[in-house]
């Protein structure tokens, strides 16, 4: 019986490392992309917060500690694809963080590709995202949606398609006024 | 335009909304997330949804473009006795926010925290209700719990200008078991810069409550920003309410200003806020009636009274001398002596019956031998006729049109006037007297104060007796 106690206390410790080692190397990132998702810092604290309690409570799901980074992606993912299915009001506006490392000038191109972005559907918002922002090659972004690449393809290039009309519609407005 | 330049683009944008920092209070809550979950389990979970569901419906009330209310508590943290060792606030919002190390509210031999017998959830989790939402210049703090038995809510109302946001007034529960009654603690409080947080210890007197108690409000490790979408960049606006654009429902909130202009017996006495005259504000979750609504001075910020439920506009002296509830003694009845082109309005002693509603519609009249009739025709229900039962002084004349005046004889309105009215109307199933409703009508709402007054107003404004009585 103590023995039980005590290897059940082991695996809780090793738990928790596993945990703050997960916090230490995601935090910033998920934070930052729930941001850039949610377009709300206060919504992306509300959001990173629960995808880390849901990682805890699924901690014993996680197979391979070294999969962990993508495993909490994908419950990231999952928390921000819920938050934004539920809202009932649009982001009507979004002011970009004046300390971010890309302060420059909301340019008119900018303002109508917001506009453009907030159109997509949820799940195109998020293939965006990941692949824009983070930079993810297809099979990542599968990964973290849950979804087979080629689905990610048709999302991604659906979503390029709506935002590139926009874009240069835009781009030919402000050439034709200078 | 070639490829690269929009996807170039298109990286540029999202992350400019990247913001560069991880919240420092985003990071502690994120490592003590094993402990949290150890000690408190699936009920904290069970009470964050409820949260999340309340700010919703805020959101919904506020009708003005909040973008979410996304909330975010911490739990209640628990001792390895059991026994609570504080209660650590942090809500979050689009709109604000707010963590505190604990709170404690001293009223008289009893203390409040925010727990910690706290409130069960079905669930059988502790928690407590948070929201912290607002327009572009005005906003309010809530917290709602349960503690001795008392339904509990705190709420601190938040303001802002182009430069600036501060607390203009924190309001807080009596801890009656019943839930009734107000603590008042007058600001302003907390002022900062736009965009940046309070940062210190607070303690706090009460200057006047319902049932005349003394309370203390401490908050410790304070943290409170406000406003922080940046949304609050103009001077705050005052002025009269607009007239609904066709006899419907209010105008939009957007032609409204900030603080409407509130008329006394006497006449102007100063603003109150718009989010809490037009009851647009976020708080729906009071037990019993809503705090009395602040009036300030025309530098918006210098409290100089309340508008209270049954008594109309109480100067801020009178109101911290003498305990809200403590009803004042009754008027002589009716009105012994009419003037000439004076008619019989149906009025009332000051102190009684009405409640915290405010109202807004038309009024309307006609005369009925030597009675005036009056009326409101609500914004909300277009077919409804409510008879209006005036505090006692008022007067009204046949000029014509009908004309309702002040004790002073100073024209308040005339029919035809979109008025905002603060009173209530008495229990179901009450039949009015025939001096309460000599049209009729059926329905009666006994008025404490005329809030504001828009539209079909006299020239000159002061109408004065022909002879002296």
């Amino acid at each position: 019986m103590a023995e039980t106690t005590a290897v059940r206390s082991e695996r809780g410790l090793e738990r928790e490392q596993g945990f703050a080692r997960l916090v230490s190397q995601e935090l910033a990132a998920a934070y930052r992309t729930a941001a850039v998702l949610l377009r709300d810092a206060g919504e992306a604290e509300d959001a990173t917060q629960d995808a880390l309690m849901r990682a805890w409570q699924q901690w014993d799901r996680l197979r391979d500690d070294e999969r962990a980074g993508a495993w909490f992606g994908r419950i990231l993912v999952n928390v921000c694809r819920d938050r934004l299915r539920r809202r009932r009001t649009a982001v009507i506006g979004w002011l970009p963080d004046p300390s971010s490392p890309d302060p420059a000038a909301r340019t008119a191109e900018r303002e109508a590709l917001w506009q453009a972005f907030a159109g997509l559907s949820v799940d195109q918002q998020i293939v965006v995202a990941l692949r824009y922002y983070l930079d993810l090659p297809l099979e990542a972004i599968a990964e973290r949606t849950g979804v087979p690449p080629g689905t990610v393809k048709s999302r991604l290039h659906h979503a390029l398609q709506a935002l590139r009309a926009i874009y240069d519609a835009q781009e030919r407005t402000t050439e034709a006024t200078r | 335009m070639s490829e690269q330049s929009f996807e170039d683009a298109l990286r540029s944008m999202l992350r400019s909304a990247a913001p560069a920092d991880v919240p420092a209070s985003l990071e502690h809550r994120a490592f003590a997330i094993p402990t949290e979950m150890r000690t408190t389990g699936h009920g904290w979970r069970a009470g964050r949804t409820l949260r999340g569901l309340a700010g919703a419906l805020a959101a919904v009330v506020v009708v003005v473009a909040i973008v979410s209310a996304a909330v975010l508590l911490r739990p209640v943290v628990v001792t390895s006795n059991g026994t609570t060792t504080g209660i650590p606030i942090g809500v979050a919002s689009v709109f604000g926010a707010f963590s505190a190390s604990d709170l404690e509210l001293i009223i008289g031999d009893q203390s409040f925290t925010g727990g910690p017998s706290g409130w069960s959830h079905p669930s059988g989790g502790v928690g407590l209700d948070a929201s912290f939402t607002g327009s572009s210049t005005f906003g309010s703090f809530e917290l709602h719990w349960i503690e001795h038995a008392a339904p509990m809510t705190l709420v601190a109302y938040v303001a802002a200008n182009a430069h600036d946001w501060w607390v203009s007034e924190i309001v807080a529960s009596e801890g009656r078991p019943d839930g009734t009654g107000w603590l008042y603690f007058e600001g302003p409080f907390f002022e900062r810069p736009l965009g940046s947080a309070y940062d210190g210890e607070a303690v706090l007197t009460s200057s006047r409550s319902t049932d005349g108690l003394t309370a203390t409000l401490r908050f410790g490790n304070l943290q409170m920003t406000a406003f922080r979408s940046g949304s609050a960049s103009r001077d705050l606006t005052k002025g009269t309410e607009p007239p609904p654009p066709s006899g419907g429902s209010s105008g939009a909130l957007g032609t409204v200003p900030d603080f409407i202009a509130v008329a006394g017996p006497t006449g102007g006495v100063g603003y109150a806020p718009q989010l809490l005259v037009l009851g647009t504000g976020p708080t729906n979750g009071y037990v019993g009636a809503p705090p009395d609504v602040p009036v300030y001075a025309a530098d918006l910020r210098t409290l100089v009274g309340y508008m209270v439920s049954g008594r109309g506009f109480v100067p801020l002296a009178q109101a911290a001398a003498t305990p809200v509830g403590t009803s004042t003694p009754p008027a002589s009845p009716g009105q012994a002596t009419l003037l000439p082109g004076e008619l019989v309005l149906a009025t009332t002693a000051p102190g009684s019956a009405a409640g915290g509603t405010l109202l807004t519609g038309v009024l309307g009249g006609e005369v009925r031998g030597d009675h005036a009739c009056l009326w409101l025709t609500p914004s909300d229900a277009p077919t409804t006729r409510l008879a209006l039962v005036w505090p006692s002084g008022y007067h009204a004349y046949d000029d014509p049109p009908l004309q309702l005046n002040a004790p002073d004889y100073r024209v308040i309105a005339l029919a035809g006037a979109t008025l905002s009215l603060s009173g209530g109307s008495p229990a179901p199933g009450a039949t009015p007297t025939l001096d309460e409703d000599p049209c009729g009508l059926g329905s009666i709402f006994v008025v404490s104060g005329v809030v504001s007054v828009a539209g079909v107003m006299p020239s000159g404004a002061v109408a004065m007796p022909s002879a002296t009585p």
